[in-house]
């Protein structure tokens, strides 16, 4: 991260600048994997119709309902971020169930939940959006 | 393998068989994938009496070892086999995100022979194969299919194909994503022989790259030059908010604007079809195919008047040719809907417009007892849907321009304007003498995107001095024969490479930011391939690609008789424009590019050529069957 560039607490969605390419799910997996795929993104673009695009992410809420509804002791908040710990995470799905917004998803590969990290203040996926849709 | 995923699909639709073949390390490093791949398998599995339409005629769906991962762009694919409608190799591509996936459902390719005796679709499922029945969906149009498949299997990427592939339209496409299509020459009627209606995508596979540091360090300084720098922010005025539509601007502009099927390159209504036009008009959204950086794509809608509560994406420049200028129909509202009709009936538009341009001439000249008028925008349409379900004189227009034409006799044969059976796409050589070249050469017949130079059209001057340091003054001299065929070479070796990375032609020939040092450090930081971080040896890839497509149409009989243009453009001078008094000097270029390109004066690929690009297989069976000498 370039020094003096301010820490991100949140990734702000401008879903009329979306185009649906996706680089955003492309970045967000090889971040966090090294390899490239969909299926790992913490972050999905959703195809409502022709004409409307969504792109779906935590929202690193003030009050998450994940963290209530974990009793892995798995989900945690480190300052204003919403943290998922992968170790911990046992794939019971009650975070899943218990986000509003539909922004943690069930990964079938490693049998846990995926869910944005906001890669340390420094989000892939930001980078990534040519349109500023996410910024 | 690093950026493949090292399995090939095989599919025996008469033997209702599916199984994994390996893809073999050699087989990639001496031909990368995308068309070079497919190419390599058409070689070995078609001969010159391989009837396209017949089941031993193998369909390829291909992909290259950069889709997938996070260069942009990534969302590409190609479909390769032999084709219906001009008899010779045949590859259409196509963006969107069918590519992508097929590869994380596990697969760098699909081999398809054989018919199945009931119409199915196959479904790909994360590495998991299935041939399902598709009796529910024969009959069905490309956006209802795409639409119960996706019931069957969310979140699937669907290619199918519409009324038309069924009914063994010789230009009908395969259609992607709905709106997207693999198009030309023909590939729909091939599935359709097949009685295969769609292919269904899925998985959560992963690809891993050779350097992932290095490779994410790329996309990224990729993404910067398609943005930021001098072409890159040119390109996001241009494609990012026009699409490919501005053109119709810039091609009036050199007079290379095809217009009346052909006949001149100034169409006096251009600014109500062209870029301003859709943008004022018509188009509603911006999209993009995977993982893009110029995203080009647009969502058209049309609000009201007899075509209104039309959406479709597209239309692009080629079709507001072919539906526009070509027929001299200045209405932009049907030529929406004429393009949202060939995605749903699942058609080319550039041969579809194109042979209904045709029909007009032939009707205006009284070739034909048809009443079919310039700009007619109602039998426009009809003959649209007629060539679809091959209604009436759509039967006709459904076999080609090319059989129509040999049909009606010399007088139609001198109207009918393709390359090798393939209808022509929006360009004029009169104007533009290396596309003339380029359409002659190209080995799927009358396209521009084998080897279109845009350095000449659209004024590249500081990259011609780059690449062409002591000619770049002749090379960007649009209307001069001098070195185009040097240039065309060079651009059909590029994109050769291009088309099996697979990466797009935007970047690489609009606007043309990435070249040869470019792909070797891409393939090399993909595959790890060590031979290809030398830019040479990329050249040499590019080269291989180019001439085992040639031996493949040298075999069915092509020589240098075909690489010829329409007899418009060889013998009636341009009528108005600035390149009025043109026409095209052929032979100059074609002596010059046969040299370059490692043929004989013939057309035909050199024994030694082959040999020294590590061919000499294909240079013994050539031999073999007399079709060249081992003394060239």
């Amino acid at each position: 991260m370039s020094s003096g560039a301010k820490r991100k607490t949140r990734i702000m969605v401008d879903k009329e600048k979306c185009t649906g390419c996706k680089a955003c799910m492309l970045a967000c997996a090889v971040k966090h994997t090294g390899k490239y795929s969909l299926s790992m993104a913490r972050i999905w673009v959703n195809e409502i119709d022709e004409l409307e695009v969504v792109p779906n992410v935590c929202r690193h809420c003030i009050s998450p309902a994940c963290l209530k509804a974990c009793n892995a002791g798995a989900i945690r908040k480190e300052g204003e971020v919403v943290i998922l710990d992968m170790k911990k995470c046992t794939g019971c799905r009650a975070c899943i169930d218990a986000c509003p917004f539909g922004a943690i998803k069930y990964s079938n590969r490693l049998k846990k939940a995926l869910k944005c990290d906001l890669c340390d203040g420094d989000p892939a996926c930001i980078k990534a959006c040519i349109t500023n849709a996410l910024y | 393998m690093y950026g493949y995923t090292g399995k090939i699909l095989v599919a025996d639709l008469s033997k209702e068989k599916t199984s994994v073949k390996e893809l073999e390390r050699s087989r990639a490093k001496k031909y990368l994938g995308g068309v070079g791949l497919a190419a390599s398998f058409i070689w070995e599995l078609t001969d010159a009496k391989t009837d396209p339409l017949q089941p031993e005629n193998p369909l390829i769906f291909v992909t290259g070892p950069v889709n997938g991962t996070g260069f942009p762009p990534t969302g590409r694919f190609a479909v390769c086999s032999l084709s219906p409608l001009t008899g010779i190799w045949g590859e259409s591509h196509s963006g969107g995100f069918f590519g992508p996936m097929m590869k994380y459902a596990g697969f760098d390719m699909l081999l398809i022979t054989g018919r199945s005796k009931e119409a199915v679709y196959l479904a790909i499922d994360d590495g998991n194969v299935e041939l399902r029945s598709a009796k529910h969906l024969w009959g069905k149009d490309v956006l209802e299919t795409t639409d119960r498949i996706k019931e069957e299997m969310p979140g699937a990427e669907v290619a199918c194909i519409g009324p038309a592939g069924e009914n063994l339209v010789k230009f009908a496409s395969i259609q992607v994503c709905k709106y997207r299509a693999a198009g030309r020459t023909g590939m729909g009627a091939v599935m359709g022989a097949k009685h295969l209606k769609a292919i269904a995508v899925r998985g959560e596979n992963e690809i891993k790259v050779y350097d992932v540091d290095k490779f994410v360090a790329l996309v990224e300084e990729a993404r910067q030059r398609y943005t930021k720098e001098r072409w890159g922010i040119a390109a996001q005025e241009s494609l990012g908010k026009y699409g490919t539509t501005s053109l119709v601007e810039a091609e009036q502009e050199i007079g290379r604007l095809p217009t009346k099927n052909h006949s001149t390159g100034i169409f006096k209504d251009f600014d109500k079809i062209g870029g301003e036009a859709v943008r004022k008009y018509v188009r509603k959204k911006r999209k993009a195919c995977m993982g893009c950086a110029i995203q080009c794509k647009y969502v058209a809608v049309i609000d009201a008047g007899e075509f209104g509560g039309t959406i479709t994406e597209g239309p692009e420049y080629e079709t507001l040719v072919a539906f526009g200028s070509d027929e001299l129909n200045s209405r932009l509202d049907a030529i929406v809907y004429a393009n949202y009709l060939c995605n749903k009936l699942g058609l080319d538009t550039i041969s579809t417009g194109k042979s209904i341009a045709f029909a007009m001439e032939l009707s205006e000249k009284g070739l034909i007892n048809q009443s079919i008028k310039w700009g007619d925008v109602e039998t426009m349409v009809k003959l649209v849907e007629d060539i679809a379900y091959r209604r009436g004189f759509g039967n006709e227009l459904a076999e080609g321009v090319r059989n129509l034409a040999a049909k009606l006799g010399a007088e139609a044969e001198k109207l009918a304007v393709h390359v090798k059976g393939l209808e022509m796409s929006g360009q004029d050589g009169r104007a533009h003498k290396s596309i003339g070249l380029t359409h002659a050469i190209s080995v799927r017949g009358a396209d521009h995107l084998r080897s279109i130079s845009c350095l000449d059209e659209l004024g590249y001057v500081d990259i011609a001095k780059e690449r062409y340091p002591e000619d770049a003054k002749i090379i960007l001299d649009l209307r001069s024969e001098k070195l185009k065929g040097i240039l065309v070479e060079d651009m059909e070796t590029n994109y050769a490479i291009v088309d099996s990375l697979i990466i797009c032609k935007y970047g690489t020939m609009w606007p043309p930011i990435f070249y040869y040092s470019d792909y070797a450090r891409l393939i090399y930081y993909t595959t790890g391939f060590k031979d290809y971080q030398k830019p040479e040896n990329v050249r040499k890839l590019g080269e291989r690609i180019c001439l085992l497509r040639r031996a493949i149409n040298a075999r069915r009989g092509i020589t240098r008789k075909d690489d010829t243009l329409p007899y418009k453009q060889l013998h009636e001078p341009m009528p108005d424009g600035p390149a009025k008094g043109e026409v095209v000097h052929l032979d100059v270029m074609l002596d010059e590019f046969y040299d370059a390109r490692g043929c004989t004066r013939d057309g035909k690929p050199k024994y030694s050529k082959l040999k020294e690009l590590g061919m000499k297989q294909v240079g013994d069976a050539l031999a073999k069957e007399g079709i060249i000498s081992k003394e060239h």
